[in-house]
């Protein structure tokens, strides 16, 4: 099976390609502009694999939370890449994409994800024993209260110093992102489960959907 | 060997409405889609940038999809994919640009950036009876108010611009002030039927001084201090608004194809669908032997058949760089585009 797995939603661009016995990865930090980066990126996987997109099986992409603009960089160019050769899509959170990639690289399972959602919030999710939950947009001190026996993971956790105070997380690492690695497994894993990629067009979740206010004329 | 038609999607996203156009080189246009977020905008009183973009990723691929329908084709006969790169809303165009490039890049085919602008001024050679190079090109839309001095496609030089509200900005704000919605140029014009005699002389602003360029905002501000003191009088204020902005224009038209030696106008952008500045254009050209050009009524405002069909113009040149950066420029001036 052909995967290819993509994530622009935050300051970082990562994407991998499955091919049956091998993973290629590409991943840059501290990028801004994605838009620049992503496709190629992905030509320089697809060069070194040696296949063609049309060869793909599937889309995997991080379908949000993250800044509006990655997010639709990120679904916009799946999109694409989905509809030219008729390809199946699966997008997961962002969220869920730190959490297992931390959970598997610190070996824990229990782990609090806070991405910097800026105005004074987070975009926030716990994952316990490879299950997200209540993923949402949270001010600091509204964050479930969780206990020292989670790792505090994403820019959250640098942005807003209250958080580990509200959240009982005491060791955080703020400099942990989002990898297309994470997603190819964390998607197989879903597969595996018995979850269907769709032919849907993809689209993004923002988690942040107050953006406009009505004018009073 | 048969010669090989050309095939271009032209996607446009750069500010509230979505576009899908397809070009052949042997038919023309073969298939256009539009999805207008007006409706989408009207509460906020303008357009919301963040919103504008949500709705754009929604319905890029479905307007392509109908598109590729109604022209009874596959998305794999297509040779080239031209996008709105700019000028407008990073984040709009982005939708688009981010789109068209992953398509291209998916397929193998090449993509090309359209600036907004060239798209509109060449709409009008969308039309069976459509203007030959070189032209004066009066661009008026809800963003621009440009004179162009054309020679041929990608070969601009800029007369003159507005100083400071684009004319369909103008005719949205008098609108507003009149109390009618938004986007309110189109209800302006309507209002304005109703007046027979025109009331108030307003200024003709910057028309008393040599140049090219203009200047709107007082003519708001005029209509808006004749509003104060006699609002009873809707109708009259829309019409000598519509008056007083369409002579400006035309008076300006007349001077830049005096100073030329072209007798050809081509007039585009939403502002080119006013009847009233259709009827006084022509009949000022009428009187120096010149004649003007409009795009057909849907055409005026944004559209993806103009990119479409700019987009196929440059990707016929061939120079179009093939790498596959999304590349997209909010800011971009006509004056930067090179002549193919
Ligand atoms: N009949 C009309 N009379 C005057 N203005 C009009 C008319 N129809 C459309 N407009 C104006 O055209 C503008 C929209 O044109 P468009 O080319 O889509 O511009 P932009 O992309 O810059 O918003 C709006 O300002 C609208 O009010």
């Amino acid at each position: 099976m052909n995967l290819l797995a993509i994530d622009t939603c935050t300051e970082v661009c990562s994407v991998s390609l499955l091919l049956d016995n091998k993973k290629i990865d590409r991943f840059v930090e501290g990028v801004e502009k994605s838009s620049s980066l992503i496709l190629p990126l992905c030509d320089e996987v697809f060069d070194e694999a040696n296949i063609l997109p049309k060869d793909l099986d599937g889309v995997l992409y991080t379908r949000g939370p993250g800044s509006f603009t990655g997010v639709r960089m990120c679904t916009a160019v799946v999109q694409g890449i989905s509809f030219a050769h008729n390809i199946p899509t699966l997008g997961l959170s962002t969220l869920e994409v730190i959490g297992y990639g931390a959970s598997k690289k610190y070996n824990k399972d229990k782990v609090a994800i806070a991405l910097d959602a800026r105005m004074g919030e987070v975009y926030w999710a716990y994952y316990i024993n490879n299950k997200i939950h209540n993923e949402s947009l949270k001010k600091p001190n509204e964050v479930d209260s969780l206990g020292a026996e989670y790792i505090g993971v994403g820019t959250g956790w640098g942005a807003y110093e209250e958080l580990s105070f509200h959240s009982g997380v005491n060791d955080f690492i703020s400099e942990c992102h989002p990898q297309a690695t994470n997603l190819i497994d964390l998607a197989l894993e879903y597969i595996d489960r018995g979850v269907k990629m769709t032919f849907d067009i993809a689209m993004p979740v923002y988690l942040r959907n107050n953006v406009a206010h009505k004018s009073l004329k | 060997m048969g010669h090989k038609v050309s095939l271009t999607l032209g996607i446009e996203s750069s500010c509230d409405e979505t576009g899908i156009g397809i070009y052949s080189s042997s038919e023309g246009l073969i298939a256009h889609n539009l999805f207008s977020q007006v409706k989408i905008h009207a509460d906020y009183g303008g357009v919301v940038p963040e919103l504008a973009s949500r709705d754009h990723i929604q319905r890029v691929i479905p307007l392509i999809k109908s598109s590729l329908s109604d022209a009874k084709i596959n998305l794999s006969d297509i040779t080239g994919v031209a996008h709105t790169a700019g000028p407008g809303l990073a984040g709009a165009l982005l939708v688009g640009s981010a789109i068209a490039k992953s398509i291209s890049w998916s397929l193998g085919i090449p993509s090309v950036e359209v600036h907004h602008m060239e798209g509109h001024l060449l709409a009008p050679l969308l039309e069976e009876d459509c203007p030959e190079f070189p032209f004066i090109a009066l661009l008026v839309s809800g963003g621009h108010t440009m004179l162009v001095d054309v020679k041929g496609v990608g070969d601009y030089t800029i007369l003159g611009e507005s100083l400071d509200d684009a004319v369909g900005e103008a005719f949205d704000k008098t609108a507003k002030i009149l109390g009618l919605g938004y986007p309110g140029g189109p209800a302006l014009a309507e209002l304005a039927k109703q007046c027979k005699t025109i009331k108030y002389k307003f200024p003709r602003p910057m028309t008393d001084r040599p140049g090219l360029d203009f200047s709107f905002s007082g003519l708001k501000t005029y209509a808006r201090n004749t509003f104060i003191k006699e609002p009873q009088n809707r109708s009259d204020i829309a019409k000598s608004f519509e008056v007083a902005a369409i002579q400006t224009l035309m008076i300006k038209c007349r001077r830049a194809l005096e100073g030329s030696e072209y007798s050809t106008l081509v007039v585009s952008g939403g502002v080119s669908a006013n009847l009233y500045l259709r009827d006084t254009l022509d009949e000022m050209c009428k009187k120096i032997n010149a004649r003007a050009f409009y795009p057909r009524q849907e055409f005026c405002t944004d559209n993806g058949a103009m990119i479409a069909f700019a987009g196929h113009y440059r990707l016929m040149s061939k120079k179009i760089n093939s790498d596959h950066k999304i590349v997209i420029k909010p800011r971009w001036s006509l004056e930067d585009l090179s002549a193919i």
